[in-house]
């Protein structure tokens, strides 16, 4: 104990620090990559390889996954509608997320329950409310076909059409996580110091005014999250399509994900779902990297 | 800093503690069945044979697909409870193979699992053969002849191959038959006689060729004003509908290739999705292509439903037809003009043993209980031919059943096939040929050539 | 603005705001009354609201069966254990990670960064792989071989710790960032060790960003069915949502036949927990992310 003491005094306040980060974080660190990165090692070297995980050991075929993946325009017309895709969720949910942001931000007794009610969709799993999408997205006897029809319009054939999927995809995923966003819009909303937007109002300035100057700067931080993890999200998004429209009409709302997903545990063909995900890695990546130093800059400008 | 390091040490000691733990726990657990296994041996050590030790030798089978476990037991007698029915004989069968293995086999301990179906089942089993721990039993459908043709199952025994029909075995690539189906059914037309009669046609004379359907099928439709429909061939996008396509691309005398060729360029292939795409006319929009199954079938089977005429399904259409209560009929699938018979097996359960599993001959043995001549009656009463060449060759077992007639009539016309197998990306050629040349030729207008191009190029690639 | 306008455009508000809530909770209340319907009853409705002919409440039974408690059982010990686990991690770290100085700091920010980019499904089979060739787990020696690992071993449901919890190291971290260090160095002058530190001034100070972790790993952890449903074969050793999800894949079958009450019953049984958990948690999930202000 002594010692130990003397020696803890006799190292500098800087060297304590670090001797004990290390032991807090590398033991964990340790364990964490032993389940996470460990795997994915062998998955960037199965992109690498052909493997049907049926028969004998994967076989190295070197960047022959990659020379399909640009060799066909199919792969990159399905990382392409990944982007576009998950950027119209992305702008649908940020958009109306604020919308609902500034909505919830009136006072009154009912706001609590308002604000409960629009998290709930997100508690729980996508697989179990995607259910009740199907049966009413039926195009013959479904419930909005059915509701069409008694009040006398055409009914909807919904998976014939690329634009009607795209629509109910977005529906399903504005619905799944407006609420979560909302409530962080709020959260930032409320952050922003009362007394700027009564020395505003002092000064005359119109409410529009009050949210160019006070209200936007105020939440730049707030967007940028919202943005950053939503663009991972969508960008990795794959679960709602497979509920919503397996891909159809004919493959025209497929995405990169989805493809992976099947490559990986449909089609087993390990190899090329390894140099695919290494790809859209890779661009995801990129992107976040860049709107992380868009972040980082605003920081540096305050 | 010590408290520190001292705590990170428990943490790391409470698990490997829980880890050591759980190792202590198996040891215990093979201990326990060394115990069992030693009660059992003196209890039997009266007549110390060499067969009656072998016999005593538990021997743990994990085997989906080929009996039920209690939780699946439960349910059906559940649900026969809440419908005021029987066991359905399709459950039957599991019920009975359950107790004959447990009545003739007693050291095998089985775990029945219950893994689900098509893709789900494909994945358990293949994640399992990946990291060398593959069930005693594999099952499965479409997927059976890529298992078959990696090489990676046993050879069936010959006895085995003996009893059943050619129609449902599986070949691995040097020409032995390492699968066998212990039921299937292949495709035939059901129709409504009382929607025929409604529309003024003869409901005793079903349709013999393309033509003769087509024009019934415009018929209902016509007469039917919207609410009556005579129906078609459904383009599901998925197995769903190329299975049913299949057997009409087989009449014309192609299919869509196989091994490392697709040919979707073949004229005769094309007109065949002419027809497809014309009959589709005779779904209601949406029905015959729609991704969930259950609302065509519901159209046309449900008791107060019944508003579609004619139906490509396999021949367990008949149950739901007489329960119903439906005026109905069924016969072969019409031909087109100089067209050959051709068929497709569907719904057929295979089951094969991997090279890699111990105790082949005991797994062998579970093979032998599903093949049971007794056990397999539960299949004709269903309506699904069985495997079985006894019952194949004759129908003195279902001298009422027409329905079965028919498909052993299909059956005996020669050997029919299950869908055909890619060597490469199986699982996404057939993707694309259900989604982008199936459905696409019945949800749109587009030209089937330029379909048919654009398929062939994506399919090429995945090929080469 | 006059009062009667205020008024008014409250009144707006309220219904405005009651539609959108109906919006929200419609497919809840659908699989509600869905679930209450027999399965033909069901096939023939077809409406916006499926409200049942013949009340049926088999449906929402399933789940409460002798089969069903098991798995019901080890959903909740699953979900405090990594409920645990990852607040422990998420304090500790990020409580490092904020206050001290070291080098490399830079360095596991990154990898934090970073392991939030990748995507899952690419662990997916080769962590499969491993789980089975893990030493000294399941009967296999320390090669490895010999046994069939954590593949149908319950620990399965325990062990493994990726790194989607660094999350909310990451998280915690920024909360740490917001708090002034004056709190801290008192308590040091004081004499309070590394522990106390913790546990008696930064602790009760970061409730509810604390609430959040414990919130979002909750209901994460409930809701996670595929964990089981890839490593665990029997239903006694599963969860709820896995059980659930066997079912679901098993009515799949060749005919097309979906019972889509039942599938509805089993829904309503299974959010009924993360509900619960949102609701006992919300005041403080809510309340967390305001206080944060999660600065970039």
């Amino acid at each position: 104990m002594e010692v130990v003491g003397r020696q803890e005094r006799i190292l500098t306040r800087k060297q304590r620090q670090s001797r004990r980060a290390y032991a807090v974080i590398l033991p964990f660190f340790f364990y964490i990559s032993i389940w996470s990165l460990l795997p994915l090692v062998i998955g960037l070297l199965l992109g690498f390889t052909e493997f049907n995980a049926l028969n004998g050991l994967p076989k190295w075929v070197g960047l022959d996954n990659f020379k399909t993946f640009f060799g066909s325009k199919d792969y990159i017309i399905l990382l392409v509608r990944q982007v576009w895709m998950g950027g119209l969720c992305l702008i649908a949910n940020v958009v109306l997320s604020f919308l609902l942001a500034l909505a919830l931000n009136i006072k009154h007794p009912l706001r609590g329950f308002f604000r409960t009610s629009v998290y709930i969709p997100n508690i729980a799993a996508a697989a179990i409310t995607s259910g009740v999408f199907i049966a009413l997205l039926n195009p013959f006897n479904g419930g909005l076909n059915m509701f069409f029809k008694s009040i006398g319009m055409e009914p909807i054939i919904w998976n014939y059409s690329q634009f009607w999927m795209v629509f109910w995809i977005m529906i399903f995923f504005v619905w799944r996580s407006v609420g979560p966003a909302a409530i962080i819009w709020l959260g930032g909303l409320q952050s922003i110091d009362a007394s700027l937007y009564e020395a505003a109002n002092v000064d005359g300035a119109s409410k529009l005014q009050q949210v160019r100057y006070i209200t936007i700067p105020g939440l730049r931080f707030i967007s940028a999250y919202i943005l950053l993890t939503g663009l991972i999200g969508v960008m990795q998004m794959f679960d709602v399509v497979m509920l919503i429209s397996h891909g159809n009409p004919y493959g025209k709302t497929d995405v990169l994900m989805y493809r992976i997903y099947r490559d990986g545990v449909v089609s087993f063909n390990m190899g090329m779902a390894g140099a695919a995900s290494t790809i859209l890695g890779l661009v995801t990546v990129l992107i976040a990297f860049l709107a992380f130093k868009i972040i980082s800059k605003g920081d540096k400008n305050e | 800093m010590k408290k520190l390091i001292a705590m990170v040490l428990a943490c790391i000691m409470v698990l490997t503690m829980t880890a050591c733990g759980a190792q202590k726990d198996d040891v215990a657990e093979t201990d326990k069945t060394t115990e069992t296994t030693k009660e059992t041996t003196t209890e039997t050590a009266v007549e110390p044979t060499k067969e009656a030790e072998k016999s005593t030798e538990i021997i743990h089978l994990v085997a989906p697909k080929t009996g039920f476990t209690e939780e699946q037991m439960q349910l059906e007698k559940d649900n026969a409870a809440a419908n005021n029915t029987k066991i359905g004989p399709g459950a039957q069968f599991y019920f009975d193979v359950t107790a004959k293995i447990a009545e003739q086999y007693p050291n095998y301990e089985m775990e029945y699992v219950d893994w689900g179906w098509a893709e789900t089942l494909d994945q358990k089993q293949r994640s399992l053969i990946l990291s060398g721990n593959a069930p005693s039993i594999v099952a499965g459908e479409t997927f059976m002849p890529v298992y078959a043709s990696s090489g990676m199952l046993e050879p069936l025994p010959q006895d085995i191959v003996d009893m059943v029909n050619p129609s449902f075995l599986i070949y691995d690539p040097e020409g032995r038959p390492v699968s066998v189906a212990y039921k299937s059914s292949v495709f035939l037309l059901f129709y409504n006689k009382t929607l025929l009669k409604n529309a003024g046609l003869d409901p005793e004379n079903p349709p013999k060729t393309w033509d003769e359907w087509k024009q019934m099928s415009d018929a209902v439709t016509a007469s039917g004003n919207g609410e009556i429909f005579g129906g078609g061939v459904p383009s599901f996008p998925h197995a769903g509908g190329s299975l049913r396509a299949t057997p009409f691309f087989r009449q014309m005398g192609v299919d869509f290739g196989g091994g490392s060729t697709i040919n979707l360029t073949d004229p005769k292939l094309q007109e065949t999705l002419q027809y497809i795409r014309d009959m589709n006319a005779n779904f209601p929009a949406g029905l015959g292509n729609n991704s969930d199954e259950g609302p065509l079938w519901s159209e046309f089977q449900d008791k107060d439903k019944g508003t579609i005429a004619f139906a490509v399904n396999g021949s367990w259409q008949k149950g739901a037809m007489i329960d119903n209560g439906h005026d109905w009929g069924v016969t072969a699938l019409p031909l087109p003009e100089g067209g050959v018979v051709g068929n497709c097996m569907v719904g057929a359960v295979y089951v094969g043993v991997p090279i890699t599993a111990e105790h082949k001959e005991d797994c062998f043995n579970i093979i032998r209980v599903l093949l049971d001549t007794e056990i397999q009656k539960n299949w004709l009463k269903e309506g699904t031919p069985s495997a079985l060449n006894i019952y194949i060759d004759s129908s003195a077992e279902y001298p009422e059943d027409i329905t079965l007639q028919a498909a052993a009539d299909a059956l005996k016309s020669g050997t029919i096939k299950g869908l055909t197998t890619f060597n490469k990306n199986d699982a996404q050629v057939w993707e694309i040929i259900n989604t982008k040349v199936l459905a696409r030729t019945t949800m749109t207008n587009d030209p089937i050539d330029t379909i048919c191009n654009e398929a062939q190029a994506e399919i090429e690639n995945l090929l080469k | 603005m006059s009062k009667a306008m205020r008024t008014t455009l409250k009144i707006v508000w309220v219904i405005g705001m009651m539609i959108l809530v109906l919006f929200m909770l419609y497919p809840f209340i659908y699989s509600f009354l869905g679930a209450l319907n027999t399965k033909t009853d069901f096939s023939n409705l077809g409406t916006l609201l499926p409200i049942p002919k013949k009340l049926v409440f088999r449906n929402f039974l399933y789940a409460f069966t002798k089969t069903g408690i098991p798995p019901l059982l080890n959903t909740f010990y699953r979900t405090s254990w990594y409920t645990f686990w990852n607040v422990l991690v998420a304090v500790l770290l990020g409580y490092v990670m904020a206050r001290y100085e070291f080098k490399g700091k830079k360095l596991f920010l990154v990898f934090i960064i970073c392991s939030q980019v990748v995507p899952s499904v690419l662990t997916m089979i080769p962590s499969f792989v491993m789980m089975s060739k893990i030493p000294f787990l399941g009967g296999n020696n320390w090669m490895g071989m010999g046994g069939h690992g954590l593949i149908n071993n319950p620990l399965v449901l325990y062990l493994p710790f990726g790194w989607g919890a660094l999350l909310w190291v990451f998280l915690f971290m920024q909360s740490m960032k917001s708090l002034p260090k004056d709190f801290e160095e008192a308590a040091e002058i004081d004499g309070c060790n590394f522990r106390l530190t913790l546990t008696k001034v930064i602790l009760p100070m970061q409730k509810p960003i604390l609430a959040v972790i414990a919130a979002n790993t909750a209901l994460g952890t409930w809701n996670d069915w595929f964990t089981p449903f890839m490593y665990i074969n029997r239903i006694k050793d599963s969860t709820l949502p896995a059980y659930i999800g066997m079912l679901a894949t098993s009515l799949q079958e060749m005919s097309g036949d979906r019972d889509f009450p039942k599938l509805f019953g089993l829904s309503c049984v299974s959010i009924i927990p993360p509900l619960l958990i949102f609701l006992f948690f919300q005041k403080y999930i809510i309340q967390g992310i305001a206080s944060t202000g999660i600065k970039g």
